[in-house]
């Protein structure tokens, strides 16, 4: 048993370690987030600036604990939208099949071969710039992945012995469906949770450029990144530390939804 | 045979819808070809008699129509962005996409196989630990920070493989690696969670009761299993790297077909993005009808009838 | 394990057979690095710099630019202009086609016909003021003006006014000119390639036989092949990457003015941006100093009105003074005018970084003064519409190509002018401009420094800086020429 929950433990630390910064920034921050100060740029992480400096002479630790509120916001959002949506309409697929698996494969195929680069460029046209439009977007694209995944796995275990005996005492198919097979399928879902996550966070700054997503002087880590491309490697706290941001967020959450699969079992 | 039929008729559909989306979204967005020819430097009196060259000021669905018919007759058109020929263009940018694709999915099976079946035979392993955590820095880290990494290490350092640019295949190399590593990151996952599954299901205990020697139990029955998650999630990442992959392309200056639908969407080129989507799209399609049977042979439990 | 051992087999085929294309290095091939394909090969079409670039080698005008802005001979060896100013007749001199063929006078009215017809050329504005041209004999052009119009010279050297064989058709893709280098082939994404034309005119032959444009568009990557050595030059590097080249000892650096006016578009019709004191205090405001080092990592010179110290004859040095950088009195005239609270959108061209990082940092110098500024960034399209075409803006930023002659690049300013972005509006500015296509050199340059400092004065736009083009490239290429205009001279090039 202590065995079983140390991975929540760590997991729980790790996604602690992210929010409680994020969570402070909402009163303070050590320093004005968007605030310039041109002669001050580019310094490397000193008692002044814990995280150092970005081009502009920003404080890294006030933009990454800021960043976190919009980050934070558009991967929960986006995904957990994209992710309901998508099990939702996948299961329907792999349980039932036939027609509705035929009907439903086929629109989530029309969407997955949609260029995510004309959704956007859509998106941004019909609702206008802002962050809004990033999350649907990212939702957008995000349903047919849990779709496909659901559906195979709704498929596999829909044949299984325990599925026709929960058949055979006559529970619902709702039931069945939810109740019975979900948390089968549960782990390969939140791993592709955890997954779009992390690309929801990195996605997200390539979609600011489109005027969708969130625009400047407003921090997020995914902009952060994209925007050291070309001084990274002169300034690697610029690249480093947002780095970390998202990649601890990333292992808490898989460390979490693993550690509940093995307790659950 | 009546089945492949079935399926033929429903991907001509599909495809139809998809053009029709792509046509009518593209034809919203602001800004015409006209316009971005002209840009700030071109003379803007000549904006009507361009647009009436390229034919943008007959209505949206008769150049729909239009395009269809040319379709049918197997003309894609001419792309306005290079002005040539659409099927050229797509010609010399698919093999790149396609077997950086294939490339790219293969590296990261041949990685996260092994990888994430030790993981679910040794669990709470000091291994699991480690891949795991390796895996979380792969997920996320992004993809051009992964590339520039790979170019610095293996072309500048080392001078092992070209920094940029489709001289050979050994062009392919590196991207196909900065493409595996993250996907290798979700796939072992994958694999470590379907064979832990796999492995607790009563029939593989059954199998251990019967006293099946330990290995022939883990790849004959449990990895069979588990391979329906595999390939099921493998072929997501193909899929989504079939349409091309814009980032790593433009990172290692790859001329595949993510560039040109990029350039395509930016300059509003409507033919060359219909072109690319429906390649792209049917593409995606075949390969998903790919899995399907593949699914279905290893599991011919899984049809319905 | 007999999964992996078809995977590998397959990876392993794909390796072997997924194609091959020619090796690179060698002495006598130039392999040069640029982020984008050319727009078009066709001179009627052609408006992105981008092209001209390229074209610069492959296409000849009459008449072409010498390294200092000065104007030659080129398919005409000398001309001469009468007495009113509105005859010029050229002299051809005997010079070949790629095609093999002699350019005749025929292919040079031809060329200049399409060139200022409305319905063909996308630059047919520059040359209105041609009222007709004519063939005199074999060897012998000439071009009647409606009225004087001193940059007609000028305009002559562009690649809008290049000269191909009449009969020559898809010239998109297949260009036909006289310059010292030939299409060979144009591989979308891929490269341009170009090989060196024997014939040309001059008798010279370039030291390059082969010269490969190739499109990378991550200048990481593309740093990364010039010190490997499979790019040996790389034209206009962002200065952001400049930190990547300077440490490596066997690359140098060529940095010259870019001869481009960036400036922050100051829509003058909007409610409260019409107020002359508004867009004073929003000049007042902008700090280029902090410009310069935030966005152009110090590789830019600061500009002062709608022209470039890049040409020197013409530039008006004497306007830094006019609204300096003050914040205070910037918030004095903001009060003044009673806009104490004014809140304004920035629309920034997302394919320009350098515009955009501009953005940000006045974005920031105008918060302090109490301007609430909102960045919103599109992508080209979207911004040539809103911005550019509609003019539904309040504030954005852009780089303006420059060009030879200062009236091409000020008449956009002028209040009819269908390119006038800005919604400027000085009839006295509109004077000056007509004026000056009709006055002698020595008229013009007090002409134009009178419209210069009106631009400053009135605040048609803030201007900004001119970034410098950081040429970067092996040490083992010589011969490197920087012009006012954006070539790249391939021919000087040698080893």
């Amino acid at each position: 048993m202590r065995k079983a929950n140390l991975p929540i433990v760590i997991g729980s630390f790790f996604i602690v370690v992210i929010l409680i910064p994020t969570m402070i920034s909402l009163f303070y921050t050590p320093y004005d987030p968007e605030t310039m100060q041109i002669t001050a740029r580019l310094q490397s992480p000193s008692s002044t600036h814990w995280l150092g400096t970005d081009q502009y002479g920003r404080d890294m630790l006030s933009r990454i604990m800021t960043g976190g509120q919009t980050s934070l916001l558009i991967g929960f959002a986006s995904v957990g939208a994209g992710m309901v949506i998508g099990v939702v309409l996948g299961a329907l697929a792999g349980f039932y099949g036939h027609r509705i698996d035929e009907v439903l494969m086929r629109s989530a195929e029309v969407f997955y071969a949609f260029p995510s680069i004309l959704l956007a460029l859509l998106a941004v046209a019909i609702f206008g710039p802002g962050e809004n439009t990033v999350m649907a977007a990212i939702a957008i694209a995000n349903i047919p992945v849990f779709m496909k995944i659901t559906r195979a796995s709704f498929l596999q275990q829909s044949k299984f012995e325990y599925v026709q005996a929960a058949r055979a005492v006559g529970a619902s198919d709702l039931r069945i469906m939810f109740r019975h097979i979900l948390p089968n399928c549960a782990r390969l879902i939140l791993v592709q949770a955890t997954a779009s996550f992390a690309g929801a966070l990195l996605s997200e700054a390539s979609l600011s450029y489109l005027g969708v997503g969130v625009q400047p002087p407003k921090p997020s880590w995914g902009r952060m990144l994209k925007e050291a491309q070309a001084f990274g490697s002169l300034a690697p706290w610029t690249v480093v530390f947002p780095g970390i941001a998202i990649a601890l967020i990333v292992l808490g959450l898989n460390l979490v939804a693993d550690g509940l699969k093995t307790k659950g079992k | 045979m009546k089945y492949v039929m079935h399926k033929m008729v429903g991907l001509v559909v599909t495809l139809f819808l998809i053009s029709a989306l792509t046509f009518f979204s593209v034809n919203i967005l602001p800004g015409d070809p006209a316009l971005l020819i002209l840009g700030t430097e071109g003379d803007p009196a000549r904006l009507e008699s361009l647009r009436a060259e390229l034919g943008l000021n007959q209505p949206v669905v008769v150049r729909f129509v239009n395009w269809l018919g040319g379709l049918l007759q197997g003309n894609l058109g001419k792309s306005i962005r290079y002005s040539v020929d659409i099927a050229g263009l797509i010609g010399d940018a698919l093999p790149v996409s396609l077997s950086l694709a294939v490339l790219a999915v293969g590296l990261a099976l041949l990685i996260s196989i092994p990888l994430g079946i030790s993981c679910a035979v040794k669990q709470g392993s000091v291994l699991e630990t480690l891949s795991l955590i390796l895996t979380q820095l792969g997920m996320a880290l992004p993809a051009f920070w992964l590339g520039l990494l790979l170019i610095d290490l293996f072309a500048v350092k080392l001078n092992w493989l070209p920094p940029a640019g489709y001289t050979s295949t050994a062009s392919l190399v590196l991207p196909a690696f900065a493409l595996a590593i993250p996907r290798a990151a979700v796939l072992t996952r994958v694999v470590r969670s379907s064979m832990i599954d796999a492995l607790s299901q009563d029939y593989i205990r059954t199998a251990h009761g019967k006293g099946l020697a330990r290995r022939a139990v883990l790849y004959k029955h449990a990895l069979k299993n588990a391979a329906i998650n595999i390939f099921a999630a493998a072929g997501v990442h193909l899929t989504q790297l079939l349409g091309g992959t814009l980032v790593i392309e433009q990172v290692f200056g790859l001329p595949g077909l993510g560039q040109l639908l990029i350039n395509a969407a930016l300059q509003r080129d409507l033919p060359l993005v219909q072109g690319l989507v429906l390649v792209s799209a049917a593409l995606i399609l075949i390969v998903n009808f790919g899995l399907d049977l593949l699914l279905l042979a290893l599991d011919p439990r899984l049809r319905f009838d | 394990m007999r999964l992996e051992k078809t995977l590998l087999t397959v990876l392993l085929f794909l390796v072997i057979f997924g194609g091959s294309v020619p090796a690179l290095a060698d002495n006598d091939i130039l392999n040069i690095a640029v982020p984008t394909d050319p727009d078009s090969f066709d001179p009627t079409r052609s408006v992105a710099a981008a092209t001209a670039e390229i074209a610069f080698n492959i296409y000849e005008g009459l008449v072409k630019s010498t390294p200092d802005g000065q104007i030659t001979g080129a398919l005409a060896s000398h001309w001469e202009i009468d007495s009113t100013q509105t005859v010029y007749t050229f002299y051809l001199r005997e010079a070949y086609f790629h095609n093999g063929k002699r350019v005749t006078a025929d292919d040079v009215v031809n060329a200049l016909n399409r060139a200022r017809d409305p319905q063909i050329s996308q630059r047919a504005s520059s040359y209105q003021a041609i009222a007709q041209v004519y063939a005199e004999g074999d060897d012998r052009v000439v071009i009647e003006l409606s009225e004087p119009y001193a940059p007609l010279i000028y305009e002559l050297t562009e690649l809008a006014a290049a000269i191909y064989p009449r009969d020559a058709a898809g010239l998109d893709q297949r260009p036909i000119g006289t310059g010292p280098y030939q299409l060979q082939e144009w591989r979308p994404n891929q490269y341009i390639k170009l090989t060196r034309f024997e014939q040309h005119w001059s008798g010279k032959t370039p030291y390059f036989r082969e010269v490969y444009f190739r499109i990378i568009p991550d200048y990481n990557s593309a740093v990364a092949s010039l010190r490997t050595g499979s790019i040996d030059l790389i034209p206009r590097l962002e200065a952001a990457f400049l930190h990547l080249v300077e440490p490596v000892p066997h690359l140098k650096v060529h940095a010259d003015p870019m001869n481009v006016v960036q400036l922050l578009a100051v829509n003058n019709s909007h409610p409260a941006l019409r107020d002359l004191r508004v867009r004073q205090a929003i000049a007042m405001a902008v700090n280029r100093d902090e410009i310069v080092i935030g966005a152009a990592w110090g590789q830019a010179e600061k500009i002062y009105t709608g022209l470039s110290p890049a040409m020197p004859e013409f530039y008006n040095f004497e306007l830094a003074e006019v609204l300096p950088y003050n914040p205070e009195k910037a918030k004095e005239l903001l009060k003044e005018a009673g806009y104490s609270d004014l809140h304004l959108t920035m629309t920034l061209p997302s394919a320009y970084p350098l515009h955009v990082q501009t953005g940000e940092i006045i974005a920031d110098q105008l918060r302090r003064v109490g301007i609430d500024v909102t960045i919103e960034i599109v992508e080209w399209g979207t911004w040539l519409e809103q911005v550019y075409t509609q003019r539904r803006y309040d504030l954005s930023i852009v780089g303006l190509t420059g060009k030879l002659d200062p009236h091409t690049i000020l008449n956009r300013y002028v209040s009819t002018n269908s390119r006038n972005f800005t919604n400027f509006n000085s009839p006295e500015f509109d004077q000056l401009i007509i004026a000056g296509v009709s006055s002698t050199a020595e008229e013009r340059k007090a002409i134009y420094d009178q419209a210069q400092a009106i631009l400053t004065e009135q605040v048609a736009g803030v201007f900004i800086m001119d970034p410098l083009q950081l040429n970067v490239m092996n040490a083992a290429i010589k011969g490197w020429q920087s012009y006012p205009v954006y070539v790249v001279d391939v021919a000087a090039l040698y080893k």
